[in-house]
């Protein structure tokens, strides 16, 4: 939290306006500042340069700024070293030794694997505390562990040596030690130490210095060929070209394979090639699983480091790196049924910080759900243990304190009542809910058998926005009403997949078929004719068509969103049929078929009834129609061209 | 009238059918079709009727053929020709080129080349061969290709050699003797090239005949006959472009679509097919035996509908050249066959305008793209929502058909440090994917059922699109070392 705060803290608040005006450049530099750019941020270096010239003796406030600057960038990328070695030096300017050398150590505690943030501090130390020789002493074994196995640590060889003289300790030791590390200047040493050894007439080490000198003369050779390759072993913000990586990638494979008896080495050149690739997650794949496979005690600080060092590649990796964070969980779950009550606290702790994480960073639902599942699984494990020999009873209390405990969750999350506190609360949100409520519903009706109970879930939970979206939820109830083989509330359920239920594709199809073969296998007369009817529940018989099972659902196979026209719409209306002229040309426009009639026919008329009077002359009916033009209808333009308006 | 009613009542009589009505009524249908027609006719055709009586008695019966009065007033006009025999003979109206017309040019037709060949590799052959006084025009293969794109679709090998020959080229000799010698090595095996043989005709360039005289004769009014030598004089090509042809259209649908409108008055017709492929190029050439035919084809057919594409009709670039001898003389516009009518030549000439005005709308087709192209199978999803990934939107257009690669999403613009990619309003919220099925039939199935259909209540929205380069995606790739680092939970849950 302090870190975003740092992060999007102005530092200009705090500056006269005097001041700001009169400093444009210097402003417009921070106003500027990128922090994907190393060049704005070196812009904002020099102009910080500039500033401290022209004002000799700042005042706090601009004390203050350039602090909050420099904390600002070394927060965020604490590998620049540079930086660092710039921000030591002003702060020695504001505040003096003291300072300073404070600014150093939290330095090499950033970044505790440069040699050159190494030398400075203990050059500081040794300089102006040389009466505190136990701290120095301290520190220096502490330098030596981090970075005495670098291939380019001289210096910082040089400088203990040089120290061990002035205080008049015995280097024997310090030299045994070192002539047996592949260093770049190696030879320099085992001159020096053979030098010594002369001096003090020990003829019979210098064989053996020979000996080890010759050995780590071909193995400075072997490790040169990679060495050699590496052009840029500081950390910078653009990217590394690949071949740098890969060249970290076969140095490690060759040291892994070829001197596993010198852990120390390997860990070194993994720590140092996690400064330029401190973003490549291959690399950190690589030490970790490297690291577990050297440190099979179940040692708990072991198990902190381990989980420590996970954790800061957490910290470091982008966000969308996925396998490393897998890799830890993994490690986690495996790993916490072997360990005693302390470290399962420490591995169940830091489980539930990764997964924590992970919902945070990873937007998708599928990994949202994944992180879910997996803490899930992992809860039960922790917390709702079972093993064979559990007597039943206890098991059902505990199964239905684990169903309690979800529904608990996820009422107060539907209700908006999260409780931080609570991991599995602070845990849900919209697109992991599913699998919470997923897990209740399979617990109460495969575990605990309560099949009312999990109907009344189902109607419940159905309703929520955020779960009728999802698959999981919805195949859970396709399963269960298969089980009950309730082919009313089924129906209406494939009916509306695709309508109502917008879910993919796929999993649509697969319903459909698999509920086109359950349904000619189980279903009979009586429940195809009353199933098309839908459920009472369902209040608005417009917007729920209930499909033919057999007949309808399958057009619904890759086109989810049919549905059935509702009836009499765009038909024929079959009382008035026949009367159409259409239904009586029968496709043949013009053609007569209002026949024309005499209305006052002789034909068939006794002679006797025209009583010697003339019949009149005929009269006609329908007689205008043969003329009539046939009336063609459109039905290109009606629905197409016009439709289109 | 009377006599219909008395026909139904002779019908009702005798217990007649719905069918005999029908077919009285029809009868009545068909004479006043016969008369609308007539008086149709005497409408439109009253601009004729002062000039050409007995063409109008001779049709007067088959007045519903009007859509042919072209045809028969051409017909007549042959008939009026032909009392000038002695003019016409030789003048043989076949689409195949006149041999004897063409002799009299000294150019010559080279064909099945190298497409690499050069018309300097051409002088070189024909050095060897003894003719070493040549001119040889290559035909090469860019300007009609660029007309020409969009038929060839993915199909590069038409587009992408400019610098190779279509294949056959045109060499003028100094006269034509030499040109005659030349052809009789027709077959014979090319020196430097065993492998192939020579190809020889006679060229097309100077194809005068005695058509083309008479349209010259024509501005002048006189029908005398003319010397040869103003016929080989006047050196042009009645030729017409064709584009916009389906791929499907053969030499022959081409031939009988002019055929149809002006019998006899096609010389030949040629659809360009890629040497490479085999496929119609898309285009060819109609040459018409005058000029007369050529400009009116080019605004009567224009647009003309054959295998269900509106042809395209354009002059090619001799066709300009011959124009201005017309323009002259305004009145002298149009057929040229009416030399013996010449006050009527105006008249004729309106009547092109006028039927102008009933020909075929050309269709203008889209200009080429991702929109438009009926054979992309490329959509571009937007308004993706933000909590889907590449695995999860598979399973919605998974089940349409295969397709190539994957689906794959590109996750919006990350404005640095920024929190407002949380609201909807924001163009960064979406996210965008891209799919390239494999078929067609595929893609558009998917682009019917899920354009709209939602998920996490927001509808995607699909569209033709390109498939994207690899380049973008990389970029991407290199962004992530820029990318803020996680923040990462320092508390520890109290209840642990």
């Amino acid at each position: 939290m302090t870190d975003l705060f740092l992060t999007h803290q102005d530092a200009l608040a705090g500056l006269d306006p005097a001041f700001i005006k009169e400093n444009p450049e210097f402003v417009e530099a921070y106003g500027n500042i990128n922090l994907k750019d190393i060049g704005a941020l070196n812009t904002v270096l020099k102009s910080v340069d500039q500033l401290l010239k022209k004002y000799a003796t700042p005042n706090d406030k601009i004390k203050n700024t350039v602090e909050i600057i420099f904390r600002q960038i070394l927060s965020r990328y604490p590998l620049l070293f540079g930086y660092w070695k710039r921000f030591t030096a002003i702060e020695y300017q504001f505040h003096g030794l003291e300072t300073s050398l404070k600014t150093l150590e939290n330095a090499t505690e950033s970044f505790p694997h440069s040699v050159d943030l190494w030398c400075d501090y203990l050059k500081v130390l040794i300089v102006n505390y040389p009466k505190e020789s136990e701290l120095i002493k301290r520190k220096i074994d502490k330098a030596k562990e981090l970075v005495g196995w670098q291939f380019y640590s001289h210096p910082f060889w040089d400088l203990i040596l040089d120290y061990y003289l002035k205080t008049e300790t015995d280097v024997i030791q310090l030299y045994h030690e070192l002539i047996s590390i592949p260093l770049h200047q190696y030879a320099k040493y085992i001159t020096a130490f053979k030098k010594l050894l002369t001096e003090r007439k020990l003829t019979e080490d210098i064989k053996k210095v020979d000996a080890m000198g010759k050995q780590n003369q071909i193995m400075v050779n072997q490790i040169w060929r990679f060495e050699s390759l590496i052009k840029q072993n500081y950390f910078n913000l653009t990217p590394l070209p690949p071949s740098e990586v890969e060249n970290w990638i076969n140095y490690t494979q060759f040291l892994t394979k070829t001197y596993c008896d010198k852990p120390q080495l390997i860990r070194s050149v993994f720590q140092r090639s996690l400064i330029p690739c401190c973003f490549v997650e291959k690399i950190w794949v690589r030490y970790l699983t490297w690291n577990q496979s050297i440190d099979t005690t179940k040692d708990l600080s072991k198990l902190d480091d381990l989980i420590q060092l996970y954790e800061k590649g957490c910290r470091t990796l982008p966000k969308t790196t996925h396998e490393f964070r897998w890799m830890f969980i993994d490690r986690l779950e495996k790993s916490y049924a072997s360990n005693e009550k302390a470290g399962k606290v420490l591995i169940f702790t830091s489980f539930c910080k990764c997964i924590k994480n992970m919902i945070e960073i990873w937007p998708y639902r599928q990994d949202q759900i994944k992180s879910m599942e997996t803490y899930l699984r992992m809860l039960k494990i922790s917390k709702y243990y079972s093993s064979l020999d559990t007597p039943s009873k206890q098991l059902i209390s505990q199964q239905t304190t684990y169903s309690k405990y979800l529904e608990t969750c996820i009422n107060n999350f539907i209700s908006d009542r999260v409780d931080h506190s609570i991991v599995l609360e602070d845990l849900i949100n919209e697109r992991n809910l599913a699998v919470v409520v997923v897990e209740l519903i399979r617990t109460t009706w495969l575990v605990l058998k309560k099949t009312l109970q999990t109907r009344k879930y189902f109607n419940h939970f159905s309703k929520h926005p955020s779960l009728r979206t999802s698959v999981d939820f919805w195949a859970i109830y396709y399963n269960f009403e298969k089980s009950t083989k309730n082919f009313v509330r089924l129906n209406s359920f494939v009916s509306g997949l695709g309508t109502d239920l917008l879910l993919p594709t796929s999993f649509i199809n697969d319903i459909i078929n698999d509920y086109k073969i359950f349904y000619l296998l189980n279903s009979n007369i009586t429940e195809y004719q009353t199933g098309k009817i839908g459920p009472t529940s369902s209040h608005n018989s417009e917007s729920a068509v209930i499909l033919d099972p057999i007949l309808e659902i399958g057009f619904k196979i890759n086109n989810p969103k049919w549905t059935r026209k509702i009836s009499n719409n765009g038909r024929i209306n079959k009382i008035d049929a026949y009367k159409n002229s259409q239904y009586k040309e029968n496709g043949h426009p013009g053609i007569v078929s209002d026949t024309p009639q005499i209305t006052n026919s002789i034909i068939q008329r006794r002679s006797k009834s025209f009583k010697n009077i003339l019949p009149g002359l005929p009269t006609f009916r329908n007689l205008e129609k043969i003329n009539q033009i046939g009336n063609y209808r459109d039905y290109y333009s009606e629905d197409i061209l016009n439709s289109k308006q | 009238m009377k006599t219909i009613i008395q026909e139904i009542l002779r019908a009702q009589l005798r217990g007649g059918t719905i069918t005999e009505y029908s077919s009285v009524r029809s009868n009545v249908y068909r004479m006043s079709y016969h008369q609308y027609n007539n008086g149709h006719y005497q409408r439109n055709t009253g601009y004729n009727n002062n000039n050409n009586n007995n063409y109008q008695q001779r049709n007067n019966g088959y007045g519903y053929q009007n859509g042919y009065q072209d045809h028969n007033n051409r017909s007549n006009n042959y008939g009026q020709r032909d009392t000038y025999p002695s003019r016409e003979r030789g003048a043989t109206r076949t689409h195949h080129i006149n041999d004897n017309i063409v002799r009299s040019t000294n150019q010559l037709y080279m064909g099945d080349l190298d497409l690499s060949w050069t018309e300097d590799t051409i002088k070189e052959i024909w050095k060897t061969l003894g003719e070493e006084s040549i001119r040889v025009k290559m035909m090469m293969n860019n300007i009609m290709n660029n007309n020409n794109t969009r038929f060839s679709g993915g199909n590069t090998t038409t587009n992408s050699d400019n610098t190779k020959n279509q294949g056959y080229c045109f060499i003028e000799f100094s006269t034509n003797e030499q040109a005659a010698n030349a052809l009789l090595k027709n077959g014979m095996n090319i020196p430097i090239f065993p492998q192939r043989r020579l190809k020889l005709n006679w060229g097309s360039g100077g194809n005068s005949n005695n058509n083309n005289s008479n349209s010259n004769n024509n501005n002048y009014n006189n029908a005398k006959p003319t010397d040869e030598s103003n016929m080989s004089s006047n050196d042009t090509n009645y030729s017409v472009f064709v584009g916009d042809l389906a791929p499907n259209v053969t030499e022959s649908q081409l031939y009988e679509l002019f055929n149809d409108k002006y019998p006899s008055m096609i010389e030949r017709t040629r659809v360009m097919i890629d040497r490479v492929t085999g496929v119609s190029k898309g285009y060819g050439f109609v040459k018409f035996i005058n000029a007369a035919i050529q400009s009116r084809a080019m605004i009567e057919l224009q647009g003309a509908y054959l295998n269900g594409r509106a042809i395209k009709i354009n002059s090619t670039g001799q066709r300009q050249q011959s124009q201005p001898q017309y323009s002259t003389d305004p009145k002298s516009i149009g057929n040229g066959n009416d030399n013996k009518y010449p006050n009527k030549n105006n008249k004729h000439h309106n009547k092109i305008n006028k039927l102008s005005l009933f020909m075929l709308p050309v269709q203008q087709l889209p200009r080429m793209n991702h929109m438009t192209d009926p054979n992309n199978t490329t959509l571009y999803i937007t308004k993706i929502s933000p909590y889907v990934n590449e695995l999860e939107l598979e399973e919605y257009f998974k089940p349409f058909g295969s397709y190539y690669d994957k689906l794959r999403i590109f996750a919006p613009e990350e404005d640095d440090g920024d929190t407002n990619n949380n609201r909807p309003s924001s163009k960064s919220y979406y996210q965008q994917g891209i799919i390239q099925y494999v078929n067609r039939y595929d893609a558009e199935r998917a682009m019917v059922a899920l354009h709209q259909y939602a998920i996490d209540d927001i509808p995607l929205q699909l569209s033709w699109g390109l498939p994207v380069d690899d380049d973008k995606l990389k970029i991407k790739q290199q962004d992530i070392q820029l990318q803020a680092q996680p923040s990462y939970p320092n508390d520890i849950y109290s209840y642990v």
